[in-house]
């Protein structure tokens, strides 16, 4: 397996994907926790509308996805406060208005649209050092924030009416969540693609649930999770020459449901 | 110090749900260190009531004045002890935990807890005797050990009011009964509104009871007329004996 390694493009990718893990594994934990994977499906695919952006206007498409990632997730959280229109109608729409802005976008875009697909589907072979660095600038955001705020993200993913009649800012806390959700979803499109970024924030931290009852080490323990995943699909994915985004993804699939069996054989059996 | 004697004050206020009313030209006010029951049938606004005074539902008309103030300035005064049929039992928060959540609404920008802040937590779980447990996950609790754990929850904000939302909904007898002493004796400090649907046990704790179905019928004293707790209910009731416990029973029930 090591030998591997001596490629330039598969380090990078090593370290790609354990340097995502740390924003996947913090952040999974608070999207599962407040059950806001569909928000954050949504954003990602909003993201797509921003990748197009790039493509159209000629600039690096991530900053498009950043841009529509904090765009839409700030969207969301207002008209969640502000207005009586039901979360789960405006994710699906936000949802497929990002897709197709991104497609019409790119249809307007002059030539052709060489690495489409890795958005799409994730690309974490051609991750240049440039990307590990906005990761990593990613991470340690995301990880000062939620030092800051980890007693209110928890306080409002409890019990989110008794936060607001306890005089907790309530809304500025969700906003800070959702837009910590939304850099995440930009570092998982680097490694698995708009379409896949939903597994990646769920998968191991529903598995990391099973085993702990305290945040922090749920957090801890979908990083280790996600960045045995992606190692592991990434080794896979080199040596039966398959997607390294889908691979990652179903082998925290098939992590998923043979933990999730030997859970419940082993509770039956107490 | 002056200090006025009424702490809550309602005036001509209505809350609606679109066409709904849920809440009709209610009146109200609650002195300092009253311990009021509200009563009322499944329906009848009795938690749109409390978080009317908690600020959390804006009326559609009228006033609410707590502490003197509207009511989301005083926030940090009151404590709330919301039912517990709401939570995700599944929730990874531990008992102490939730109880500190109770003074996070004091802290500024930051949410880190003092040595203070985890001081009061602790006093406020062995206060309903419930610090043994504090490591515990909320969702291995009893209902009525969630319920303790919530009421410590509202004392660790230090309140000077404390909105309690059905807290005998789903606890035994004699858990209830600790509980209303519990209560009784908080209540020396605090001042405590209490709802229910449940009009057994909470007369005889209680000091003022007002009846709840969409208008509120208040009474300076808990002797309540036979007439009154029908317009609440909107069905003849039967009170059972003079003293307590009072009972209600449907007369159009298929009985014995």
């Amino acid at each position: 397996m090591l030998e591997i390694l001596q490629y330039e493009f598969m380090r990078n990718a090593l370290i790609a994907g354990i340097l995502a893990s740390i924003a996947c594994g913090i952040i999974g934990a608070l999207v599962v926790v407040k059950k806001m994977a569909m928000i954050s499906g949504g954003i990602s695919h909003a993201a797509f509308g921003g990748i197009g952006l790039g493509y159209l206007l000629r600039f690096d498409p991530i900053f498009g996805a950043l841009l529509f990632t904090i765009a839409s997730a700030l969207g969301i959280g207002i008209i969640r406060e502000r207005t009586r229109l039901s979360e789960d109608s405006v994710i699906g729409i936000l949802w497929v208005t990002g897709m197709s802005l991104g497609v019409i976008f790119i249809s307007l875009s002059p030539g052709y649209a060489p690495d489409l697909f890795s958005y799409l589907f994730g690309s974490i072979l051609a991750v240049p050092i440039s990307d590990l660095i906005v990761i990593m600038i990613l991470d340690v955001v995301i990880i000062m924030v939620v030092f800051l705020f980890y007693e209110k993200f928890l306080a409002i993913s409890f019990d989110e009416e008794y936060a607001i009649a306890a005089g907790i800012p309530v809304e500025q806390a969700y906003m800070a969540l959702l837009s910590l959700v939304a850099l995440t979803v930009v570092v998982l499109i680097r490694i698995v693609g708009v379409i896949l970024v939903i597994a990646m924030l769920t998968i191991p931290a529903t598995i990391a649930w099973q085993f702990s009852y305290k945040l922090n080490r749920i957090m801890f323990l979908s990083f280790l999770l996600s960045a045995l995943f992606t190692t592991e699909g990434l080794w896979l994915s080199y040596v039966l020459n398959l997607a390294s985004g889908a691979t990652i993804v179903l082998v925290s699939v098939a992590t998923f449901l043979l933990s999730f069996t030997l859970k419940n054989l082993t509770c039956k059996g107490e | 110090m002056i200090m006025s004697k009424e702490v809550i004050r309602l005036d001509d206020v209505w809350v609606k749900y679109g066409d709904l009313t849920i809440l009709e030209d209610i009146n109200l006010s609650v002195q300092n260190l009253d311990f009021l029951g509200i009563i009322g049938p499944n329906g009848g606004g009795k938690t749109t009531l409390l978080k009317v005074i908690l600020g959390l539902i804006k009326p559609a008309r009228g006033k609410v004045t707590v502490l003197g103030n509207p009511p989301e300035k005083s926030r940090r005064f009151v404590g709330y002890v919301p039912q517990i049929t709401q939570f995700d039992r599944d929730f990874p928060i531990t008992v102490l935990e939730v109880v500190l959540m109770g003074r996070l609404g004091r802290k500024g920008f930051l949410g880190k807890y003092s040595e203070e802040d985890k001081k009061t937590a602790h006093e406020a779980l062995e206060s309903v005797e419930m610090l043994e447990l504090k490591n515990r996950q909320v969702g291995k609790l009893s209902g009525g050990q969630l319920q303790r754990v919530l009421l410590a929850r509202a004392l660790a904000t230090d309140p000077r009011i404390l909105l309690l939302d059905e807290p005998t909904a789903s606890i035994d007898e004699p858990t209830k009964t600790e509980l209303y002493e519990l209560l009784k004796n908080l209540n020396k400090k605090i001042t405590i509104i209490l709802v229910s649907h449940d009009i057994g046990v909470i007369s005889s704790y209680v000091d003022k009871i007002a009846c709840l179905n969409r208008r509120l019928f208040y009474h300076g004293s808990k002797e309540i007329e036979m007439e009154t707790i029908e317009k609440t209910y909107q069905c003849p009731v039967d009170l059972i004996a003079h003293g307590v416990p009072h009972r209600v029973l449907r007369k159009h029930k298929k009985s014995e």
